[in-house]
Formats: C-alpha cells, sequence, structure tokens
C-alpha cells in the first residue's frame, strides 16, 4: 500500500471511530479509543520504567498504581481522576509536547473513564514498534542471475537487469549517444572537466572498436577521476575547512584529509580498506600517514568551538555540546557507510527502523574516547609527515577541552535525548538491526577507546554486513545516472526509498564485494553499459511510460553542479592550474577577528592560486561561497549524499555578472583570438571548447555579429550563459 | 508591476546626489537604467513579459487554513537583548539591587558567577491603554504597544551564542538547517516576479554568529535561501549587475537576445525538458529583478516625513562607524534597514529578515552586555525603538499591519545579576520575545518570568520557537506539523517534533 493511501486510510478510520464514539457506547469501543489516545499523544513520555512522573500508561494496573501524584485513574469517576484532570481546561498540564487534545478526544477520555475504564484482557499498549528485520535492506546480499533476455543492445550483465524491467513495462531502451556527447559524458562524469577539442576530435575519429573502453580507462588513471569523485565522497562527510558556529575558526589542518580521499580514489584502495581506515586507520595500519589522515573523516564536520573550549567541564552546557558533538560523528559514520538513520534514536527508539537508544547510544560509546583536534601524522622513514585535523585522544589542551588520554569518557543512555535526565550507561556496540550479524562487541578491553572503533570498523565491513556494500554501490550508481537504484543514498530504512531495481543492486554489491572491492572496475562495469551509453533525448511515448525515467529508457541530461561549472569556466578560459593537493586557496578576502571574516567581494579572480580545481579552495562554514552555493554546492554544515539540481534567478545573475565570471570571459576570449582574424573563426574555436562540437552556422552568425558589435570578451561571456554549456546530455 | 506608493524625492537631492550615491555604482543610482530599462523594452517587445507569468520563483503551494497574515518581518537582535532591560520591567531588582542573587539554586552561568542583583540602568514608564511597562530606550515603541502581544517566558536550548542563534532562527541548535524564511519561501513561494521571496537584511557593520548560516536554505532548495541585501554597500544584491562599465546598454540587450535566441535552439533540439525553458526563463526573471531591486531600494523616493519617522531625517547618507557607540548612528543603521523592510514587503516580499548588531568589534556593535548594559542597550535600545515603532505604525498607516507580521526576537536573555561592574551575562532560561500585526492579538503579555526575570513564572511551561514558528506558520495558513521536507530518513520540520500555537496571542 503506497503511504498516501495508508494514510488516507487511517484518515477514514479516525473518522469512522469519532463517530461510532457518538453511538451508544460500547465498553470495548470506549477502550479502543482512549487505547489509541493513550497511545498516540501520551505514551511517548508515560510508558515502561522510564516514564516521566513515575507514571506509565501502557497497562490498565500501571494506570491503576499511577506515578509520583498518584493513580492516573479512578475508575467509574472522571472528576476524580488526575488523567482527566491534566488533559482537560483551557490550558491543559498534559501533554506537554505539541497541541493540547481536542475536545472529542478529551470526551473520549473522559467517557472511557466514567464508564469504568474498560480495558481488554491483558493489553500493554506500546510505542515500540514491530521491528521488521526482513526489510529489504537488512537481507542477507544475493548475487542474483542476470535475466535471460535476448537482445543485441546489451553490453553488459548490468543491460540485461534493466532492459528486463524494461521490457516489463513495454518500455523501449534509447539507442547509444554519438560520440561527442558520449566524450563529453564520460569527462565530466569521470573527471569533473570538459574535453579539448583536440580529445573530441581524436576520439570520434578513432575507428578502433576498444576506443570507447580506452577512454574510460583513460579517465579512470587520471588524477582528475580521485578530485571528481572525491569531491561525491567529502559531500557525504560533510567535509569543511573552518569550525562553523560562531567565532567560525579556520581549520588549517584539515586538507591533509580532502587529500587521503582523492588519493585512496586514485589509487584505488579496495572499499573495506577505505572504510577501516576512516574509522580506525590507526588501529588497523598503526604506523602509516593515512592510518591517521583518513580518520578526519570521523572529525570532519562542524566543531562548537565556544562550546568545547569556553564552557567549562562538568556544567550542562558542555554535556550539551559532547553529545551533539558525538551525535554528529554517530550520525555521519552509520550514514556513509551503513545508509541508516540511526541519530533518529537519539531521543526515543528509531520510530521505523530496528534501531534502539541503546543501540544509538553504544555507537556513541565507540566515539567517546576521541575528540576533534591536530594530530600529528607519518614521519618514520619514507613517509611524508605533518599534522592533520582527525580523531584525536592525545593533544595539547586548549581551554576547557581536555583530551580523554585514550579512557573513553563514560557515556548514558539519556531519556528523551535530554542531558538532565542521564539514565544507564551505555556499552560500546553496533547495531542490531542485522539478524545475520550480532551488534554486541564481547570481549572487549575496557577503557581502550581505540578497540571500540576497530570493532565497529570490523563490523562495517564484514561480508555478511549488506548495508554496507549496497551503500556505495548505490552512491556510485547514483553519481553516474543522477538518481541511484535507492533515490535516498542515506536511507534504507522504512522511510526510505525502495529501490528500482533490487536484484540489480545486489548483484553489483555481491560482485563488487567478491570482486576486489575495486571502485574503478564498478565504474568501467557501469560506463560501458549499453544503459550508461545511451541517448539522453526524450521520447514521447516512454514519457507517458515513466516520465520519470526512472527504469532509465534514456541517459539523464544533467547540470553542471557548483565545482564543474567553476571548473569547466577555467578550463575552457585556458586558465586551469591542474596542481593537485596541498593546502587550500581563498576566493575571499580574510581578515582574523574575534570571529574572522570571509569577505568574497574582496575576491581577485586573477589571482592564479584560486585557478586550481574547486575540490582544492578553502570550504568556509559560516560563510560559504555565494557563487558556488547558488549552484546547489554542498551544505558542509549538514551530511549531502544528493545535491539539489536547481535551476534559478540567481543563478542566472551569478553567471551574468560575478567578476569570477567576467574576468574568466575576457581570458576565454584572449585565448581564442589567435584563431583568425574573424569573429565568427574565433567563436568557432570558444564554441568548441566550451561545448565540444562545431556551432552551426546558424548558432555562428548572431554570436559573430554580436562579438564585432560589442566585443570579443561579451561574445565569450555569453557562450558562459548558455544552457548547452552548463548541461551534459 | 505595481507602481510604487511614492515617488516623491526630496528637492534637493534631485541637483546635488550626496557622497554615498556617488559612490554607488551607475547602475544602482539610477534604477537600473543600463541593462533593466531595456531589457524591458525588449522584453516587452518579444511579449516574454506576457509570457512569463508563471514565473520560475515558486508560487503558493501549502495552505492549510484560510491565512490571517501573508508577510513576515523579523527583527533579530545578535549578542542576546536584555529582557529586563527594555521590556520586561522587574521592580524587585529595584528592590534587591545589591543584594546576593539567590534564586535557591545552583545558578550555571557562561562566562561569570552569579553575584548580587542588578537593576536596570533605566528608567521605565506605562504605555498604551495596556498599560505595558518600557525601558526609556524603548519608549518609543509605547505608540505600539496596544498592537503588541509580548511573551516573557521564552527559553532557549543553548547558553551559546551561534547555537542559540542557530535556534531562534531554524529552530535547531544545530547549523544545517533552512532558516524560517526559507521554510515560509518553500511552503508558500513568492508574491511577485521580481524579487526573492526571503530577503535577509544584515547589520551594516557584519554578520552575526554563524553569518549567512542563519537564513541557509540547508537542505531545502537553494532558491529558498535568504537573498542578502545590504543596502548601504556600494553593490546592495551581489551579482545583480556587471561591475561599472563591462557593457553598454545595448551591448547588455544584444546579449540577452543572443543568449535567449541560442538557448531556445538548444532546447528545441531537446523537447520535453522543462529545465531547460527554466533556465531560458531564469533570465526573464533576472532581468526584472534587475529593473525592480534598485528602484525598492532608493530611499530618496520617500517622502521627507516618512524618513524622518525612521530617523533618518539627519541626512540620508550612511556614515562610517565611529569609534563610540552612539544612538544617533545606530538609529541611522537601524532605521535605514526597517525603511527597506517595509519597501520590500511592499514590493511583495513574503519575509524579510532584519539584523541588529554584529558578532565583531571592540568596542561591541551588539546587544552580548557583558560589560555595561547601559553603553550598548542604550544606544542600540532606542535605535530599536525608533525604528521598530516607525516600521509599525508605517505598516499600519498603509493598511499592512493586517497581514503583515512583524516579529522580534533574539537569541537569549541576560541574567538578573551582575557581571562585574556593569554587565549581565547570559540567560539562556528567560527571555522576551514580541509579535504584532497579522493575526496577532495586541496589548496582551503571554508567558510571564519570575520576580527577577531568571527563569519562566511557571518553570514547567517555558515557551519555546517552535511555539513562536507555530504560531507564526498558523498565521500564515500553514499547520507547522504538516509543512515538512524529507531529508536523511526524517520528515523535517521548522518546529522539529515540538510547537504549539499560541492561540492566547492570536486576535
Amino acid at each position: 500500500m503506497s503511504r498516501s493511501l495508508k494514510v488516507a486510510v487511517r484518515a477514514v478510520a479516525v473518522m469512522l471511530s469519532a463517530m461510532f464514539a457518538r453511538s451508544p457506547a460500547a465498553a470495548d469501543e470506549l477502550a479502543e479509543r482512549a487505547a489509541a489516545i493513550l497511545q498516540a499523544r501520551c505514551l511517548e513520555c508515560h510508558e515502561g520504567a522510564q516514564a516521566e512522573g513515575g507514571l506509565s500508561l501502557a497497562t490498565r494496573e500501571a494506570l491503576l498504581k499511577g506515578g509520583d501524584s498518584g493513580p492516573a485513574v479512578v475508575p467509574g469517576d472522571a472528576e476524580a481522576s488526575l488523567l482527566v484532570e491534566y488533559i482537560s481546561g483551557t490550558d491543559p498540564r498534559m501533554p506537554q509536547e505539541g497541541e493540547p487534545l481536542g475536545s472529542t478526544e478529551t470526551e473520549a477520555i473522559r467517557s472511557w473513564v466514567a464508564a469504568g475504564a474498560p480495558w481488554p484482557e491483558g493489553r500493554e499498549l506500546s510505542t515500540r514498534l514491530q521491528y521488521d528485520y526482513r526489510w529489504w535492506s537488512l537481507r542477507p546480499l544475493t548475487l542474483p542471475e542476470p535475466p535471460a533476455v535476448e537482445s543485441a543492445w546489451i553490453r553488459t550483465p548490468i543491460d540485461a537487469f534493466i532492459l528486463a524491467r524494461l521490457n516489463e513495462r513495454g518500455l523501449v531502451p534509447s539507442p547509444e549517444a554519438d560520440r561527442r556527447t558520449l566524450i563529453r559524458r564520460l569527462y565530466f562524469d569521470l573527471a569533473g572537466l570538459p574535453p579539448t577539442p583536440e580529445e573530441v576530435a581524436a576520439f570520434v575519429a578513432d575507428a578502433d572498436p576498444r576506443a570507447y573502453d580506452a577512454l574510460v580507462d583513460r579517465l579512470l588513471a587520471s588524477p582528475h577521476y580521485g578530485e571528481r569523485w572525491g569531491r561525491h565522497w567529502l559531500d557525504v562527510a560533510h567535509y569543511g575547512d573552518t569550525h562553523g558556529y560562531d567565532k567560525d575558526k579556520v581549520r588549517p589542518n584539515s586538507w591533509p584529509y580532502r587529500d587521503y580521499v582523492i588519493r585512496a580514489l586514485n589509487e584505488d584502495r579496495p572499499y573495506a580498506r577505505f572504510v577501516q581506515e576512516q574509522i580506525a586507520g590507526d588501529v588497523f595500519y598503526p604506523g602509516t600517514a593515512d592510518g591517521v589522515i583518513a580518520t578526519g573523516f570521523l572529525v570532519a564536520g562542524p566543531f562548537d568551538y565556544v562550546g568545547q573550549i569556553e564552557v567549562a567541564e562538568g556544567t550542562l552546557q558542555k554535556a550539551i555540546t559532547r553529545n551533539l558533538d558525538r551525535d554528529d560523528v554517530v550520525a555521519t559514520t552509520l550514514g556513509a557507510f551503513n545508509s541508516m538513520t540511526v541519530h533518529c534514536a537519539r531521543c526515543h527508539d528509531h520510530k521505523f527502523d530496528p534501531i534502539t537508544q541503546q543501540d544509538y547510544y553504544g555507537l556513541q560509546a565507540v566515539f567517546a574516547g576521541i575528540d576533534r583536534a591536530d594530530r600529528p601524522y607519518g614521519g618514520r622513514l619514507g613517509q611524508p609527515s605533518g599534522v592533520v585535523f582527525a580523531a584525536a585522544s592525545d593533544f595539547t589542551p586548549e581551554g576547557a577541552f581536555t583530551p580523554t588520554k585514550g579512557k573513553p569518557r563514560a557515556v548514558r543512555v539519556l531519556k528523551r535525548g535530554n542531558e538532565k535526565d542521564p539514565g544507564d550507561e551505555a556499552l560500546p556496540r553496533a547495531c542490531g538491526y542485522l539478524p545475520h550479524l550480532a551488534g554486541r562487541f564481547d570481549d572487549l578491553p575496557p577503557d581502550d577507546e581505540a578497540a571500540r572503533r576497530a570493532a565497529l570498523a570490523h563490523w562495517i565491513v564484514d561480508r555478511r554486513n549488506p548495508l554496507t556494500w549496497r551503500s556505495i554501490v548505490n552512491r556510485v550508481w547514483q553519481h553516474h545516472f543522477g538518481r541511484g537504484i535507492v533515490d535516498t543514498p542515506n536511507d534504507f530504512g522504512r522511510m526510505g526509498a525502495l529501490p528500482t531495481h533490487p536484484e540489480l543492486l545486489d548483484w553489483l554489491a555481491s560482485t563488487f564485494r567478491d570482486g576486489g572491492q575495486s571502485l574503478k572496475k564498478l565504474h568501467r562495469l557501469i560506463c560501458t553499459s549499453a544503459v550508461y551509453r545511451q541517448s539522453s533525448a526524450g521520447v514521447t511515448a516512454s514519457e507517458a511510460l515513466d516520465a520519470d525515467n526512472r527504469l532509465l529508457w534514456r541517459m539523464n541530461r544533467r547540470r553542471l553542479d557548483a565545482e564543474c561549472v567553476r571548473d569547466a569556466v577555467l578550463a575552457v578560459a585556458g586558465k586551469l592550474d591542474p596542481t593537485p593537493g596541498g593546502p587550500p586557496f581563498r576566493t575571499f578576502g580574510f581578515k582574523d577577528d574575534h570571529s574572522p571574516h570571509y569577505n568574497y567581494d574582496q575576491y581577485d579572480p586573477d589571482d592564479p592560486a584560486t585557478h586550481r580545481r574547486s575540490v582544492y579552495r578553502m570550504i568556509v562554514r559560516s560563510v560559504p561561497d555565494p557563487f558556488m552555493t547558488t549552484f546547489d554546492c554542498a551544505d558542509s554544515s549538514a551530511v549531502v549524499p544528493k545535491r539539489n539540481e536547481t535551476v534559478t534567478p540567481l543563478q542566472a545573475l551569478a553567471l551574468m555578472n560575478n567578476p569570477f565570471m567576467l574576468r574568466m570571459a575576457e581570458h576565454f576570449a584572449a585565448r581564442v583570438e589567435p584563431a583568425g582574424p574573424s569573429s565568427a573563426q574565433r567563436l568557432a574555436a570558444a564554441w568548441r571548447l566550451a561545448c565540444g562540437r562545431d556551432p552551426s552556422a546558424e548558432e555562428l552568425a548572431p554570436l559573430a555579429a554580436y562579438a564585432d558589435k560589442h566585443g570579443l570578451p561579451a561574445a565569450c561571456r555569453v557562450i558562459f550563459n548558455l544552457n548547452e554549456f552548463v548541461f551534459v546530455d | 508591476m505595481p507602481s510604487l506608493p511614492n515617488t516623491r524625492r526630496r528637492p534637493t537631492r534631485s541637483d546635488a546626489p550626496p557622497p554615498y550615491h556617488a559612490r554607488r555604482d551607475f547602475l544602482w543610482s539610477f534604477g537600473g537604467g543600463l541593462g533593466g530599462v531595456a531589457l524591458a523594452s525588449l522584453l516587452h517587445n518579444d511579449g516574454l513579459l506576457a509570457a512569463s507569468a508563471p514565473a520560475g520563483w515558486r508560487r503558493s503551494v501549502v495552505v492549510h487554513h484560510p491565512p490571517r497574515a501573508a508577510r513576515v518581518v523579523q527583527l533579530f537582535m545578535s549578542g542576546a537583548a536584555s529582557q529586563c532591560d527594555l521590556f520586561d520591567y522587574k521592580p524587585a531588582l529595584e528592590q534587591q539591587h545589591g543584594l546576593k542573587f539567590d534564586p535557591g539554586e545552583a545558578v550555571e552561568l557562561f562566562q561569570s558567577s552569579p553575584d548580587k542583583v542588578m537593576r536596570s540602568p533605566f528608567a521605565w514608564r506605562r504605555h498604551g491603554q495596556c498599560g505595558k511597562w518600557l525601558s526609556e530606550p524603548v519608549a518609543p515603541l509605547g505608540a505600539c504597544v496596544d498592537d503588541i502581544a509580548f511573551i516573557h517566558s521564552m527559553a532557549s536550548k543553548s547558553n551559546v551564542h551561534g547555537p542559540a542563534t542557530f535556534m531562534q532562527a531554524t529552530g535547531f541548535i544545530l547549523p544545517g538547517f533552512p532558516g524560517a524564511g526559507a521554510w515560509v519561501s518553500y511552503g508558500l513561494g513568492s508574491m511577485n516576479d521580481d524579487l526573492p521571496a526571503f530577503v535577509v537584511l544584515p547589520d551594516p557593520r557584519g554578520f552575526a554568529p554563524n553569518g549567512p548560516k542563519n537564513w541557509a536554505s540547508g537542505f531545502l532548495p537553494a532558491e529558498h535561501q535568504g537573498t542578502m541585501i545590504q543596502p548601504n554597500s556600494s553593490r546592495p544584491i551581489a551579482d545583480l549587475f556587471p561591475p561599472d562599465g563591462y557593457v553598454t546598454p545595448g551591448g547588455e540587450r544584444d546579449a540577452v537576445a543572443v543568449l535567449a535566441e541560442l538557448n531556445r535552439r538548444h532546447a528545441l533540439a531537446r523537447e520535453g525538458d522543462s529545465r531547460l525553458e527554466a533556465r531560458i526563463r531564469s533570465y526573464e526573471l533576472a532581468a526584472r529583478m534587475q529593473l525592480s531591486a534598485p528602484a525598492v531600494l532608493d530611499l530618496r523616493r520617500e517622502p521627507e516625513h516618512i524618513l524622518r519617522m525612521y530617523g533618518l531625517d539627519r541626512d540620508n547618507t550612511i556614515t562610517a562607524p565611529t569609534g563610540e557607540i552612539n544612538t544617533a548612528q545606530e538609529i541611522e543603521y537601524f532605521g535605514r534597514n526597517c525603511l527597506t523592510a517595509r519597501r520590500l514587503l511592499e514590493q511583495g516580499v513574503r519575509f524579510v529578515q532584519v539584523w541588529s548588531g554584529a558578532d565583531n568589534g571592540f568596542p561591541r556593535r551588539n546587544w552580548d552586555s557583558h560589560e555595561d548594559v547601559q553603553r550598548d542597550h542604550g544606544p542600540l535600545g532606542r535605535a530599536l525603538g525608533v525604528g521598530a515603532a516607525a516600521l509599525i505604525i508605517d505598516l499600519k498607516q498603509r493598511g499592512m499591519l493586517d497581514d503583515t507580521i512583524v516579529l522580534w526576537t533574539t537569541e537569549f536573555g541576560r541574567m538578573p545579576c551582575n557581571q562585574g561592574a556593569a554587565g549581565r551575562d547570559h540567560n539562556p532560561f528567560v527571555f522576551t520575545n514580541w509579535l504584532a500585526g497579522g493575526g496577532v492579538k495586541g496589548g496582551v503579555t503571554y508567558g510571564e518570568s519570575d520576580e527577577w526575570s531568571y527563569k519562566p513564572l511557571d518553570r514547567s511551561q517555558p515557551t519555546y520557537c517552535y511555539d513562536v514558528h507555530a504560531t507564526l506558520l498558523h498565521l500564515l495558513g500553514i499547520d507547522h506539523e504538516r509543512l515538512t521536507y524529507r531529508h536523511d530518513g526524517i520528515d523535517r520540520r521548522l518546529t522539529d517534533v515540538h510547537g504549539r500555537v499560541l492561540r492566547e496571542i492570536l486576535a
């Protein structure tokens, strides 16, 4: 049943029950109605041993026994019942959260009490859902056989899975795109840059049947591959170069982690190692520089500098700051590697997925020995050395920010997520959502924070953890096609989307897990498929059946993301500096202060340091680069598994008028000026650089006339604003 | 485009533009004449303005019940404005002045230890039919108290500026969530084709803690982010125009025409992709913004008596901050933003956020009076009194107060005891908000603080931003529990899982 249908059915049910409540009240109807109200509005706080005010409303016995203020219900006497008193009146004391009960609801409770508070024998209300451990994403990974469909269109097993679904729906796959389209698509997809006209010409003219595969291999071998795909991972890690919040201080040593991600992808490290390094590289690979640097993942998010450094130990504010700080680590880690929303269990057991508060605080306990701080790395023979902002347990104390020296801080289960209401101590553990893989850590040495992280990393990369493998192949698929097989890349739970091609997802995940865990192999497999090579052109008949193209009867046309826009402008203008790595460049004027100033009006677009790829720019959390933000760049304060892809008037203004764009249009003009004496020759060259093809006569004529009248730079500015420049077919 | 209510210029301005305008970009001074006017004629010639009627700025989509209000202006006092020195009169502070502050429990403060009860340095007086007590700096608001509902039981979940400012601005103490204005833009969209739905006027001296993240769109689409306007900058809206002399008016007109032609050709070959059409239209909408924004921001179009009302009667210029915080300058800064806000609202902007106080700066230029309440709250408070009163009166006389909500807030309050000789430390336990207009009952107080304004009188019933936001959305016709956006597994709301519509303050 669809979600909206369920809602509708529930609404009808509520209406019906309201109608029946007005009819002569049978005892069981009164009981049902009261139970529904108690369950919906009261039980969240008043259930079980940890109930607020010592009052549980889950059973009849508990109602009669009552809480700190006495019995909740006196059967038969509504006026004497505290429950009725608390929910009645113009300013009722209960419920504390949300709207007061409506008069129908209040009256239903009153009538139920007056009728003697009837209650079905042995009934126990519960807000805890019956968790479904057979949910698709929690089931063991399988290796389905590719469907037996015969077609000359099929190039890879992927295509068989796709074609089978298309056939079912009476859809026809699209023909292969032309070579100019394919090379531009592959360049932006794998390297994040446009191909040069020479590369396009060579590929178009290449008669070798393996030319396409060779191009894919060449791009995957290019250092630009890591820069492009590393950025996707940094969105999930919510990487930034400042702390965020107020006094948004520069974090000068975060960039080694950014470079690690790019390096690890370019070296095609097996995925399990990539995971282990980022959670506990210092434990798994002691003595290696990357073992320390990679843990920058855990601390890549915002840091409440004032709350951590200035607020005294032992205060409530400190407890709040710590709780939220660890919440960020837990949510980021499990979201990134398992696509589960464990953070929903901070205040209560997860309402939809099998994640208890015990699980959640157990995960907090895993990270209870680390903080976000600078940490030295490397220095051994042949190793690079330096300082990285990473997971640290031993560092020079600053203000009220003291290291744990490896002994984890005690983490308590917080009732309703409230720091003022700590419960039992939480033991470090992973989640219990996998029926085939226990989430408990047995025999952990006490007070050894490193062992806890190592245990979690082990659990995540266990081949029996199906989420890990489904999650990563889905991310890769998403960036190739614009939408994942599961459209909610960080939520494989019940509130997330269902996979459009569950068998394909499992086939990819199993193949990936058991075939060396090579991301490059996965890219190659996808990029060489027929489904990837399709044209993106619309087909009326197919649109009628699947307007959203969920079944991939064509390729998706994509708007360039923020980094690709900026990098393509630099590349086309002839200004791109491909130097990799190192400290970030600034696209703003900087002045340190109580809170540092980040002034983007002071950016000089001719500063050569800023002509490097956008992945190397300095990301300021409190004052993000407005140009990039306008193009839906990821918010470095939040985990962004999927960016928006909007088209807005502010984007038009940015491309038309931003000083960077205008200066680059001038460089672009200077670059194409030698192409010939006429505007037409120069602009044909410019068009080839920007769009990867020759302009038609109809396209060239008005542009050349424009240049003759208003100058070549102004015409190059127009080219930067073309739909064709910012979209990839 | 609706005509501006008053385009009469001050006579002294026409012949001798003040230095402020002379410094400004040519385009800005002359109402976007360059690209704008030329574009307008072009668009009219092509019939494009008519064709673009269902515009790319999002239109009204979510209304759950008949709205009482259509617009919001939020006045945000950054640094934590003191409730007991502005709006929440506490005779006990007079009576107990100098005595040990002892509320009968351990008091956890941000920077200091609780010392002695400290009276307000300001005189207090009753105002209006409702008899509301106001301190001397904000006394100009006395003329409006019968239109205002005060909430004196506000509480915050953090006593650190950054998280607490996030909470009042976005409903969460963590970064990464959309500002209230972004939610309203997402829910209701724009009322005009010329300007964004959510506009932010920062303090001219700089940002509040967290900077522009306070009005970011978070996980909502980027079009809902607050568009920042800095009226005293040479470029009040970033990238609205190219720099001076980059293109001629003819060059701009022709560029847009050539671009439209080439983009249309491209789209024709790719039928069925509405984004390509939307992008062509986005240039038309950008042109409309170029036309309309400079006119809205040109305060010279206001008559003398209106300028005087907002405290802008000295000279219509912005002066650079001087060393000492002083009333005249504060009035000028805040008044300019208040008047600009009114003009934006008049043009159909849905949500305007006005900031008072910048994070940086010693001498202090915000409400964070750790050292000296009188020194900061005096000038800032008077500017607030003048600007906010002018805004309310002005909206009222134009018939706009009926469907415009004025919301005054700050991130938390200040302690009733002293910090140092004359300052007050943070008080997250209690502070004040007030609302006026748009379906709000005037002349009332909801929620009391205790005898010192240390905590809510009823400690079990604090009012949170959730309740204020729920009320705000309710007045706009939105059920706060039903305006949601699925992000990372959760149907996110402005009010998280909380919020109660404060029916007590509804008219």
